[in-house]
């Protein structure tokens, strides 16, 4: 397990907010638009030393590599600045954590002195030219632990032949630890995620494993195999037809929970992140999947963030969770104070039970 | 469904027969509307309190009551609230019954029956003993025979009140039915505590 505390400043919806006592699950609660995936943003950007996985989020969300309208000539607004609090990149963002060891870090993202980019008419977002042709600094990434480690790398937007490119200069040192960011929206099928799938079915004991615990929604799951359609390597599954099944077909619960336990399998020691953990996860099945995931987390010792908009998902999750000793279960909502700034409400073992009892609102 | 805090006057009370008493109180107020009533399972503490202070909701609260039974230690059901509300940094009142005001909230707390032992059945016996003495009287008769052959009742204003309800067609009505089914009328010097109390959280 990795993290125990995070503040974050300046970030996205976030003037300030802090999250203590955080545990090896940790359920995140709230209503729309109050910031549960951008937190989730913040703990991928912190868990890495790479300003790259500043883009990355925007890109999971949808955005375009280069959100402006590509029409004609325009200014263009830089692409980090949505990552800065109000678009106040005068002020940098501060992404602090505490580990269980005890270590601190701190990531300071500092945007580049404000400018704007004249573009020529272009075709489409990837034949985009930057009149003049050169590079613009977009922010730098200041890193700083306990141990001693510092450096800083600077994002850069560069214009190489006809398109552009993202560099990172000087290239950051490896980060203790991997992360991985599952958003709703992600296809099963990404190449980066075959790989790592394919990589834990070559080892047959994690393989039975996955296929055991896949059963929880496929009880007549046999065997789960990589099978090329033309040349893109697909994920099938047997289930006794007479011929293996590609997995998007057998359902979507299939697909979550494969992505849940592989990305938990493929980052031992590091954190998972999953938006919105309940979706295509029938009610029914959510004790015995939060069973295999606290098991799972806790062989591979990974720390888990996940968002949930559903009351059963975390009731599930506290039956599953509140015999275990040390107890594993982190509960947070996020919600707006009076002066509307966001805070967390950190939900202890009892005041849930409580909640949970007398079925009080917790989301 | 799930409780979640809708309005800005919030009633906390013990246990869901205690929430629809006190909500067919408030309906013969005419405050039903002002008031959220919610029940908690078993007594107040600090824990529960906590519950309801983190749902959802609850910073839209402006007025806070909270009313529970004396029990055995009518002082000691008050100084319990008390303590609770001031780890939860609430400023509560001094004495049962009344409200004070901090930081854009009021909070009140109202021990039943007042300044002595027993429950809110205890408040709801002695109404029935002037509304209904016929009938009481025969529960009485019942109570005392039990006591003669050497039956010791805890909580006797409770097994009263019950008994009395054991004695319409329709037997076993709970409390808040009760209520719901008008068993009292509500204009009654015994629940002016409570009359006051809902008026002062409302108003």
């Amino acid at each position: 397990m990795v993290y125990k505390k995070i503040k974050i400043e300046n970030f996205r919806c976030f003037k300030e907010i802090e999250l203590n006592n955080l545990n090896r699950i940790n359920l995140i609660l709230g209503e729309n638009n109050i910031g549960k995936t951008a937190l989730l943003e913040a703990i991928f950007i912190m868990s890495g030393t790479h300003p790259e996985l500043m883009i990355r989020t925007d890109r999971f969300r949808g955005l375009p590599l280069f959100p402006i309208d590509i029409s004609g000539s325009e200014s263009l607004e830089s692409p980090v600045n949505g990552f800065f609090h109000n678009f106040n990149i005068a002020q940098d963002i501060e992404l602090f954590s505490e580990r269980v060891s005890g270590e601190t870090q701190n990531i300071r993202i500092k945007a580049s002195p404000p400018s704007t980019i004249l573009l020529s008419s272009a075709e489409g977002e990837e034949k985009l030219a930057i009149t003049g042709g050169y590079s613009y600094e977009l922010c730098s990434f200041e890193y700083k632990d306990s141990k001693g480690k510092k450096f800083i790398s600077k994002l850069i937007f560069t214009e190489q032949g006809k398109g552009i490119q993202l560099k990172i200069e000087p290239p950051p040192p490896r980060p203790d630890f991997i992360t991985i960011f599952v958003y709703p929206t992600q296809l099963p099928f990404q190449s980066d995620v075959v790989e790592r799938i394919g990589k834990i079915l070559r080892r047959v004991n994690e393989k039975r494993r996955i296929i055991e615990v896949l059963k929880i929604i496929e009880p007549r799951l046999r065997d789960i195999l990589i099978i090329p359609i033309g040349k893109v390597p697909i994920i099938h599954v047997d289930i006794g037809f007479d011929k293996a099944l590609p997995l998007p077909l057998a359902g979507l619960g299939m697909v979550r929970l494969l992505r849940y336990i592989s990305d938990i399998m493929s980052v031992p020691g590091g954190v998972v992140l999953i938006d919105e953990v309940e979706n295509g996860l029938h009610y029914s099945k959510l004790t015995n999947i939060w069973k295999v995931i606290g098991r799972l987390a806790k062989d591979y010792d990974v720390q888990i963030f996940a968002t949930t908009h559903s009351l059963e998902c975390v009731i599930y999750a506290y039956n599953n969770f509140v015999k275990d000793t040390p107890y594993n279960l982190g509960v947070f909502r996020i919600e707006r104070d009076k002066d509307g700034n966001l805070e967390v409400v950190e939900y202890d073992k009892e005041t849930l039970s409580i909640s949970i009892e007398n079925k009080l609102e917790l989301r | 469904m799930n409780i979640e805090i809708v309005k800005s006057s919030l009633l906390i009370v013990e246990g869901y027969d205690d929430e629809r008493f006190f909500k067919s109180f408030a309906r013969y107020l005419g405050m039903e509307e002002k008031v959220q009533i919610i029940p908690i399972r078993g007594q107040i503490g600090y824990r529960e309190l906590k519950s309801v202070v983190f749902t959802s909701g609850f910073r839209r609260v402006k007025s806070l009551g909270i009313i529970r039974d004396a029990n055995d230690n009518p002082q000691g059901a008050f100084q319990s609230i008390v303590n609770s509300l001031k780890r939860l940094g609430f400023s509560p009142p001094s004495k049962s019954g009344e409200f004070v005001s901090k930081d854009d909230i009021k909070v009140g707390i109202l021990v039943l029956p007042e300044n002595k032992k027993g429950e809110l059945e205890t408040v709801i016996a002695k109404v029935l003993n002037t509304q209904h003495s016929e009938r009481m009287s025969c529960v009485d008769l019942y109570f005392k025979c039990l006591q003669g052959n050497g039956i010791n009742i805890k909580k006797i204003d409770k097994a009263k009140v019950y008994t009395y309800f054991a004695s319409y067609p329709d037997p076993d009505k709970r409390l808040g039915e009760a209520a719901e089914a008008g068993y009292w009328s509500w204009d009654d010097r015994e629940f002016e505590s409570i009359r006051e109390f809902i008026l002062k959280l409302t108003n």
